[in-house]
């Protein structure tokens, strides 16, 4: 109970601070950004309170101890929004850019609002013991890893939109403001690009932690299930992307629209391949 | 050849693997469910059967999928051998000064001294880690490689190699492993017909299930491994927690019901009858003969009302109990342990009818299990595993090893003052290392002159 009441005050204000990034977008009080950061800061803190709440139930059960509560749908999407506020929190700490809120933040919220509409759809916050192929050191290594990489795949998507934004206000006879405020073409672009370079290797090995695994339990490394294939497909499309940014040079629009494709596979391999897979289909976790 | 060092030929490959394997996970797949596949067809009678025909419901198996991962391999070879690294061109450019004014960041300045300057400037690339190297020009013009985190250089090439271990680890397993499931009933045995005359017993399995859920949360299996009769090894096994002999592994793959039953019981108001696997046991009461042959564990009844069992697991236990009373006609009932109030009887052709439950139940069953095992020999495992070490070495040294390549040539001019010349390189491109380069320069003039 507590755990849930927790985790929707910490989504609460992860949309007030996503709400405060999109004023902060029209205007120019550096108190709005402050603020944003204090919001998702202190969202963090009521999400970790959540968390730790949430690990403790779930060690009640003798099987889950020592692995993290990630075998659930809520489980997921609670550890999804917290991994993209928090990577958001510490690119914007380093780069100064909490003008980029509005687009990176509303992936934080779609997951923490989805988490909250699970636990209203479902009447409680998942806590299931695990299933025996779950119980291994991997459980704690494996869903981390690849959500990183969502993360910082979805801090990259939010860059991109902000540097087609930045492009059509360029392009347009009489800019707004925003063009002024928002990052220059080329430095979305790099950003974008490093954020991918960051993300790219932490998926792979991700994945190939998943095989590895997947060997210990099953026997085999490679099954073709349908989460396997999809997070290959999401791998091969940033492979796309890499190459072509580094062998033929893509910038800017293309190379976006690549990174967003990606990203597209990332939202497909973590939500729509529930309906298709049998090993990872969260919601027939139970 | 040239074909397979185009970039658009490549993306082109990458992105028919990335539809082929996106189309596997939306149509069935015979290696998951059969019937589906089935299904498919029959609903859809002109598309189904050229699916069959091109391999679409086993996809990942199929001979031009398989194809096109060769290609992929081959393609992967042939552009990472045309482009292993070497020294930068312009390090053997005859025009050294020219070389480094080219490169996307340079700084050029006079210095009262060539040969000091030359000196102090790859010193200062020395101190700060870079790999200095005296370019081989004779005595005019003096110049210098220098390179920090050259095993980048690297990086793309081992990632690509591992690939190719990846993929050959592969098809090692598929040309010389195997892999097959075993399944042997509680106390008995079942061949490896992958190894002649080995074979594994269950000497002992056990499952618990969470009270909340009725998931399963462990299930171990005592399995013994007999060489031609020989007993090789012996140890409990469970998911995560396999058994290896030489050459040969053994996962705790899945467990079901067998169909057969080791006790069970029929309960009337006021008393118990214990069923016997030997014969009919006669009640006391009613002078009534019973005995019990087929156990289901997930009772379903079939379109044409004949019993079925849908799944293993014990969902549904029922078992078939034929009554054959002091007087009148023997009747074949199906009973449902956790459904009392439901009955059904099974006529001469097997068919079922719905009945009122009879005066007992079926108070309990305690069906045979069996433990399906995965017999795995993978002699590509090892590359495969080497092959995701060297992947995680490529990715590292590719990603998040920055290397900067310097070029410093000092210039001796008849008449007039010396110059030297710097020009840099890096892996994440001119704005990454502008701060750091501009710094770089700064300090370097403070050295020369």
């Amino acid at each position: 109970m507590m755990e849930s009441v927790l985790f929707q005050i910490a989504s609460a204000l992860y949309v007030a601070g996503t709400g405060l990034g999109f004023v902060y977008l029209y205007n120019r009080d550096e108190r709005l950004s402050r603020w944003m950061h204090n919001l998702l800061a202190v969202g963090v803190v009521f999400h970790l309170a959540s968390s730790g709440i949430r690990l403790k139930h779930f060690w009640d059960i003798p099987e889950n101890r020592w692995y993290l509560p990630v075998n659930s749908f809520f489980g997921a999407l609670s550890a999804m929004a917290l991994a993209i506020t928090a990577t958001f929190v510490v690119v914007e700490g380093r780069h100064r850019l909490g003008i980029l809120g509005a687009f990176v933040l509303p992936w934080a919220c779609l997951a923490a609002l989805g988490g909250v509409f699970r636990v209203h759809s479902m009447g409680d916050t998942e806590i299931y013991g695990l299933a025996p192929a779950l119980q291994s050191y991997w459980m704690n290594i494996h869903p981390l890893v690849i959500m990183v990489a969502y993360a910082v795949f979805g801090n990259a998507f939010g860059v991109g939109v902000a540097l087609l934004v930045q492009e059509r206000q360029l392009r347009s006879k009489r800019p707004q403001e925003l063009c002024y405020r928002l990052p220059s073409i080329e430095e979305l672009d790099t950003l974008n690009y490093r954020l991918v370079a960051a993300g790219f290797p932490v998926l792979t090995v991700g994945i190939i932690m998943g095989g590895i695994w997947a060997h210990n339990a099953w026997g085999r490394f490679w099954g073709w299930d349908a989460k396997e294939t999809w997070s290959l497909i999401t791998a091969l499309v940033y492979a796309v992307f890499l190459h072509q940014r580094l062998v033929k040079g893509w910038r800017g629009r293309k190379a976006v629209y690549t990174s967003m494709l990606g990203f597209a596979c990332v939202v497909f391999t973590f939500v729509g391949v529930n309906f298709l897979s049998r090993l990872h289909g969260y919601l027939s976790a139970r | 050849m040239r074909i397979f060092l185009s970039l658009r030929f490549n993306i082109g490959l990458l992105c028919a693997l990335i539809l082929a394997s996106a189309a596997g996970t939306f149509l069935p797949q015979s290696t998951e469910d059969p019937a589906r596949v089935e299904e498919f067809i029959a609903v859809h009678p002109s598309l189904g059967p050229l699916f069959r025909l091109l391999g679409l419901f086993d996809l990942y198996h199929s001979p031009w999928f398989l194809a096109l991962w060769a290609v992929i391999v081959l393609d992967i070879a042939l552009c990472k051998l045309s482009s292993l690294p070497g020294p930068a061109s312009d390090e053997t450019a005859e025009d050294l000064e020219e070389a480094a004014r080219s490169r996307p960041l340079s700084g050029r300045w006079t210095v009262p001294d060539q040969a000091k300057a030359f000196a102090a400037a790859t010193d200062l690339l020395a101190s700060l880690g870079y790999r200095v190297r005296r370019l081989a020009t004779g005595t005019m013009p003096m110049a210098s490689s220098a390179e920090l985190h050259g095993l980048q250089a690297w990086g793309s090439l081992v990632a690509h190699a591992s690939l190719v271990a990846i993929l050959a680890g592969g098809l090692l397993k598929g040309l010389f492993g195997f892999h097959e499931f075993v399944a042997a009933a509680e106390g008995g045995t079942a061949p490896v017909t992958g190894r002649p005359g080995w074979i594994i017993g269950v000497t002992d399995f056990s499952v618990e299930r969470y009270e909340d859920t009725g998931a399963n949360k462990r299930f171990t299996t005592r399995l013994a491994v007999y060489e031609h009769g020989r007993l090789v090894e012996e140890k409990d096994i469970r998911v995560n927690d396999p058994l290896s002999v030489p050459g040969l592994t053994f996962y705790q793959d899945s467990w079901g019901a067998t169909g057969m039953w080791r006790s069970a019981s029929l309960a009337w108001p006021d008393r118990e009858l214990e069923l016997s696997k030997d014969g009919p046991m006669a009640d006391p009461e009613s002078g009534a003969r019973f005995s019990a042959d087929l156990y289901a564990a997930d009772f379903g009844i079939t379109a044409d009302g004949r019993p079925d069992n849908l799944t293993t697991e014990p969902r549904n236990p029922a078992l078939r109990v034929t009554e054959s009373p002091r007087k009148g006609q023997a009747r074949t009932w199906w009973l449902l342990e956790r459904e009392p109030a439901a009955a059904f009887i099974e006529d001469a052709s097997g068919v079922l009818h719905e009945a009122p439950p009879p005066a007992f139940r079926l108070a309990s069953v305690d069906p045979v299990l069996f433990s399906g095992v995965q017999a795995v020999h993978d002699p590509g495992y090892p590359l495969v595993l080497g092959g995701s070490l060297a992947w995680l070495a490529g990715m590292v040294l590719n990603f998040y090893l920055h290397r900067r390549r310097i070029l410093v040539v000092a210039l001796a001019q008849p008449g007039r003052e010396a110059r030297l010349c710097v020009g840099a390189l890096s892996s994440r491109g001119p704005a990454a290392f502008k701060e750091d380069f501009d710094r770089l320069i700064a300090r370097m003039r403070e050295v020369s002159s």
